[in-house]
């Protein structure tokens, strides 16, 4: 065991495949650790950045300078004009406004991208007694954007956001201006405000600059009042996100990647086991005890490979499972059931020209000449030398199953509601066909993954195959 | 060491000295053939004898210079005729001497021959490759030849899949001698084939060579056979020639512990009664790894300890015959 | 002659199988899931008449109210006679369906299989000839990952870059064959849908070329290390010589093998392709019959598949011992 080993570690190309393997392994075991969703297809957990947001290091290309990323930072800097602020502790601050004035707290946001995908402002207010009005001002240079203006619950007249006498939060998102809300979104056209939810970035954060949210306190009384409120939060989506960026429905694409990896991963592993098990119990018959039963089960075999795999496949896929005939188990199993049941004939015919080779060799001759059983013989002496083909025959059959079960996610037919690397490839390319962008950060690492995880596996059964087996069945 | 052989041989047409080559390989050189020294005289036959694996073989392949990608040349010389055949260029050495002058029967088996072609093309190919004659001519000489090794005319135009393996044999002795080379070396030409089959190619390897008197080296594992058709006999143990000499000298004393156990391990017909069958024991040594010394040391009845630590030289202990042995290997 | 005839009998049993296991995958698999296909095709109600009625009406069309044993004896004279019936999908004769996609496929198919089968032969012998050293590594590895490219994948990627990206084919059947709107004819019509075809055809070739090219070069490096090579190297011939007329000769007879049989399974084989390029063959219509269970069309187009795969294996056959003289038929 210890001079094969050896031998294993000695190739370049099994070094290599074991690298591949143990990287995609650790992704498929690690990925609730490296990404915090479950199921990015989840409408729940889309949305995590723009659509079609390029991956975060994307922006070191000058076609994406300056993207915005996905930000979330606390406004600590201020300002005041016509008032006093006194910080009760770190996050809180008490605004006192004298009688019949107006005191201004302004929090400077230094903005160094394009536009957003869309912004939020959110503080926590507790409002005093009396009639007041606290405008939310945006605004840069000699431009300025009214987007909020909150008064007492009992006093809001729309477009002004009415908030109860006691602590509550004000959650101001572009998503979420309208001209029923928004001071600045009433004054635009019809049409402009129908799109707020999209243009409003644009207009407010046009350009990299230091923009100023002005917290406009208004006391129309006859007596100070004062307000106390958390310094507000400001977040955005932007339009670079994270590893792998998003998909047409913003989701991201680094967890579509990885959950994919694990999914295919998975499938092709159980999937090729069944292979093997078939292609070892029909092969192992057909080789050792030969005549008749070799002839039917060969010519089986022979009628396998003569059914048009994937038609078949799609067709069976149906009778089974779009008609609901199969409703107990799940697609995915049934989909890795059917792709074992059509895809073993290959296997079969290694192995049974294997043993057809095991059986005439001594050992075999002379067991049997010292009476012992043919179940015996093929468990003790055929079974153990056929170890290392089977070994490989597992890692060769993997991206068959793969590229197989890729293939039906692909044409949508296959698993869609969690990602897969079949189905983000087929989403991939009909988003790209209908809006004739091509997300390339999206459309290649399903594919690469399967390429490089399938040579993975290639170069790990030729190193078995070369090591394990006494009769070079292939070359490198 | 280059003119080692200088008493006996005159003339020789096929001089190897010191001859090294080494096989690459995950655990290291094989080292096949170290050093090895013979010769073929004029219109002799010089039989090369040993286990298998003692690397007779890779002495023809690289007299050739048709070694495998992981055979490596390493020194020695070996002059056809006093010509330098390792250094000179490829081509010259392929369309001069290679077959022309010296040609090679191989060890028979299924695929000694393409097996697409018709044996006449395939001799055609070979005659038409190192001489310029019209294809009529060459399909005379190619009938003359076949008729000469007992193969009738109309072979020609069969496949070799067609052909019994005997029948492959004398095809092959056939295409040895379309162009009349001065050299045969004959590797092993009756493994493989039936007892019978065996006889019969040798009576005409024999008759042959006497008829036409072109030299051979025979290289075989079978040293009865020599016995009958050879005048020197070169015996190699592990890589290294341990004993050369005239046959007489060879089979009625033989110096090196190991040639004298190999003669008597011939099984002899006529005291098959009174003779057990006699093996040497132990085994062959790892030529990745050779034992210091003298490389037979380990199996060697008489071994001493300056067996264990000096490699013992090929010294000429009488006329024609040589011998590498601290032991027996004295100079009179 | 012996031989052949038994490999007729042997060819001609597999195909009854074949048909055998459609009727059973077609007629009476869904039966034991209580499945009518007719009901796929069934709207709730059409003009006033029930839905059950309508499944009444379609069974009889199509012959699915029958008993099994005179559905089997129906099927194997639609078989035998290529009346295959009327798509349930399509709404129009199988066999007219069929004819209509099968030039457009065999158009895409066959020019990439020889070339694919040029290129794996060229590259092969590249290798071969330069066995161990490192063009042959890389030659080698880029033969190994054809096999693993998923050819949706590459195709969409195609696509995109030289047909849209820049423009130089057109991105459909639809574009390629009108000019301004207007449908071509003659020349100007086979030329554009050629100038389309380009592309996938290309495609198919590259990732098909990997098989042989390693089967070639694996089986030339095999020969090389032969008794005969070596033994023709000792006789002096010239060392090309050696490789085009021997090495080659040799390592072409299961090549040759090899494309027999991906000629046999092309026109199951190229689903993919046809879909990225939205090409109108019979991928297409296989895929677009099973997703809808159009059992008249999946159950013809299955037994033409088959007896296409059969007739070529035959005539691979019948080929055979023009090139391997060790197979004759005596």
């Amino acid at each position: 065991m210890n001079k094969t080993l050896r031998d294993l570690l000695e190739r370049k190309s099994f070094i290599a495949s074991l690298v591949i393997l143990v990287f995609f392994a650790v992704i498929a075991v690690a990925a609730p650790i490296l990404t915090p969703y479950s199921n990015p297809y989840l409408p729940s957990q889309a949305r995590v950045a723009a659509p079609y947001a390029v991956p975060g290091w994307a922006t070191i290309f000058p076609q994406y300078r300056g993207l915005a990323p996905n930000q979330n930072f606390v406004l600590s800097i201020y300002n005041v004009s016509g008032g006093e602020v006194k910080e009760l502790n770190s996050s809180w601050m008490q605004v006192s406004v004298p009688a019949s004035g107006t005191t201004n707290v302004t929090f400077p946001i230094k903005w160094g991208y394009k536009p957003p995908y869309s912004f939020a402002f959110s503080f926590n207010i507790s409002p005093p007694k009396e009639y007041y009005v606290l405008n939310v001002v945006l605004w840069h240079g000699n431009k300025s954007f009214w987007l909020y203006s909150i008064t007492p619950q009992d006093y809001a007249i729309p477009p002004q956001v009415g908030v109860p006498n006691k602590p509550s939060t004000v959650y101001i998102s572009s998503i979420l201006l309208s001209a029923s809300n928004s001071p600045y979104v009433s004054t635009l056209s019809p049409t402009q405000q129908a799109l707020s939810g999209v243009y409003l970035p644009t207009y407010t954060f046009s350009a990299p600059g230091v923009y100023n949210l002005t917290l406009s306190f208004n006391n129309e009384g006859n007596t100070p009042i004062s307000f106390a409120i958390s310094k507000p939060t400001f977040s955005d989506k932007g339009y670079a996100y994270g590893r792998l960026g998003t998909d047409n429905n913003g989701a991201s694409v680094f967890a579509e990647f990885i959950l994919g990896a694990r999914f295919d991963l998975f499938i092709g592993v159980v999937a090729s086991a069944m292979i093997i098990a078939i292609g070892l119990i029909l092969g192992m018959l057909a080789g050792y005890i030969g005549g008749k039963l070799d002839l039917s089960l060969n010519g089986f075999t022979d009628f396998f490979l003569l059914l048009p795999g994937l038609p078949l496949l799609i067709t069976l896929e149906t009778i089974l499972v779009v008609s609901g005939a199969i409703t107990k188990i799940s697609l995915a199993t049934v989909i890795v059931i059917l792709i074992a049941l059509l895809s073993w004939p290959g296997t079969m015919k290694i192995i049974r020209s294997q043993t057809l080779s095991l059986r005439t060799r001594t050992f075999v001759e002379s067991s049997k000449a010292l009476g012992a059983g043919n179940f015996r013989i093929m468990m003790r002496h055929i079974l153990p030398n056929l170890a290392g083909i089977l070994f490989a025959q597992l890692a060769y059959d993997v991206p068959g199953v793969i590229l197989a079960e890729s293939g039906l996610d692909f044409l949508g037919l296959g698993i869609r509601s969690f990602p897969t690397w079949g189905n983000m490839l087929g989403f991939a390319t009909n988003a790209a066909s209908s809006a004739n962008s091509f997300a390339w950060w999206w459309v290649l690492p399903p594919g690469l993954g399967i390429v490089i995880l399938s040579l993975g596996f290639f170069y790990f059964g030729t190193a078995l195959l070369d090591v394990l087996s006494p009769y070079r069945l292939r070359g490198e | 060491m280059s003119n080692l052989f200088e008493e006996d041989a005159s003339n020789p047409v096929l001089m190897i000295n010191s001859l090294k080559v080494y096989f690459r390989t995950k655990n290291g050189y094989v080292r096949a053939a170290d050093e090895v020294s013979t010769f073929v005289n004029e219109g002799g036959v010089t039989g090369l004898a040993g286990e298998s694996g003692s690397g007779k073989s890779t002495v023809v392949s690289q007299v050739f210079r048709i070694l495998p990608k992981n055979g490596e040349y390493l020194g020695g010389k070996v002059l056809f005729k006093n010509r330098d055949i390792m250094n000179m260029d490829l081509k010259e050495f392929s369309k001069d001497i290679r077959w022309k002058r010296m040609s090679l029967i191989p060890q028979a088996s299924m695929d000694a021959l393409d097996p697409v072609y018709r044996v006449k093309d395939q001799m055609l190919e070979a005659i038409l490759e190192h001489e310029d004659m019209s294809k009529a001519e060459a399909l005379e000489r190619i009938y003359k030849s076949l008729e000469s090794v007992g193969v009738p005319q109309e072979k020609a135009d069969m496949f070799p899949h067609e052909l019994s393996g005997g029948q492959r044999q004398r095809v092959i002795i056939a295409m040895a001698l379309l162009l009349n080379p001065d050299l045969v070396i004959a590797d092993e030409p009756t493994t493989a084939l039936d007892v019978i089959t065996q006889a019969q190619i040798i009576s005409l390897l024999k008759g042959l060579q006497q008829s036409r008197g072109f030299s051979m080296m025979m290289v075989t594992h079978d040293l009865s056979l020599l016995a009958s058709m050879s005048d020197m006999v070169t015996i190699m143990y592990a890589g290294k020639v341990v004993e050369l000499g005239g046959v007489d000298r060879i089979y009625s004393t033989p110096l090196h512990p190991y040639t004298q156990l190999l003669i008597k391990a011939i099984p002899d017909v006529k005291r098959w009664r009174e003779r057990k069958l006699i093996s040497i024991p132990g085994y062959p040594p790892d030529l990745i790894d050779p034992p210091k010394g003298c490389r037979f040391h380990p199996r060697c009845p008489l071994a001493m300890p300056i067996c264990k630590e000096k490699e013992p030289e090929l010294v000429r202990v009488e006329p024609r015959h040589y011998v590498a042995c601290h032991v027996t290997g004295v100079r009179p | 002659m012996n031989y052949l005839v038994k490999r007729i009998i042997e060819r001609v049993v597999l195909l009854f199988a074949v048909i055998n296991f459609n009727f059973f995958l077609f007629q009476i698999l869904p039966a034991i899931y209580n499945i009518n296909p007719v009901q796929l095709y069934v709207p709730p109600t059409y003009r006033g008449l029930s839905r059950s009625v309508l499944v009444q009406g379609l069974e009889a069309r199509f012959g699915l109210n029958q008993p099994l044993d005179i559905r089997y004896i129906k099927y194997i004279e639609a078989l035998l006679t290529f009346h295959f019936g009327i798509s349930f999908h399509y709404q129009s004769p199988v066999f007219d369906l069929i004819a209509q996609r099968f030039p457009v496929t065999a158009l895409l198919v066959i020019p990439s299989l020889i070339l694919s089968t040029l290129l794996a032969i060229g590259l092969g012998i590249y290798s071969a000839a330069r066995n161990g050293k490192l063009g042959d590594s890389v030659n080698s590895f880029f033969a190994i990952l054809t096999y693993f490219i998923p050819a949706f994948w590459l195709a969409a990627i195609v696509v995109y870059y030289f047909s849209f990206q820049l423009g130089w084919f057109p991105s459909s059947v639809a574009e390629a064959i009108t000019h301004n709107g207007v449908a071509l004819t003659g020349v100007d019509y086979w030329l554009n849908l050629m100038k389309f075809l380009t592309l996938p055809i290309l495609l198919i070739t590259v990732l098909s070329y990997g098989v042989r090219m390693i089967l070639l070069r694996n089986q030339s490096v095999d020969l090389n290390n032969s008794n005969f090579v070596v033994n023709l190297k000792a006789r002096g011939i010239n060392e090309r010589r050696i490789l085009y007329r021997h090495v080659v000769r040799n390592a072409v007879l299961p090549v040759f093998t090899r494309v027999g049989i991906d000629l046999a399974f092309l026109f199951a084989g190229v689903v993919f392709i046809e879909d990225i390029f939205n090409i109108p063959g019979l991928g297409r219509l296989l895929v677009t019959a099973s997703e809808t269970l159009d059992i008249p069309l999946l159950s013809a187009d299955f037994y033409i598949i088959s007896l296409f795969a059969i007739v070529i294996l035959l005539i691979m056959d019948l080929l055979y011992p023009l090139i391997d003289p060790r197979v004759r038929y005596e």
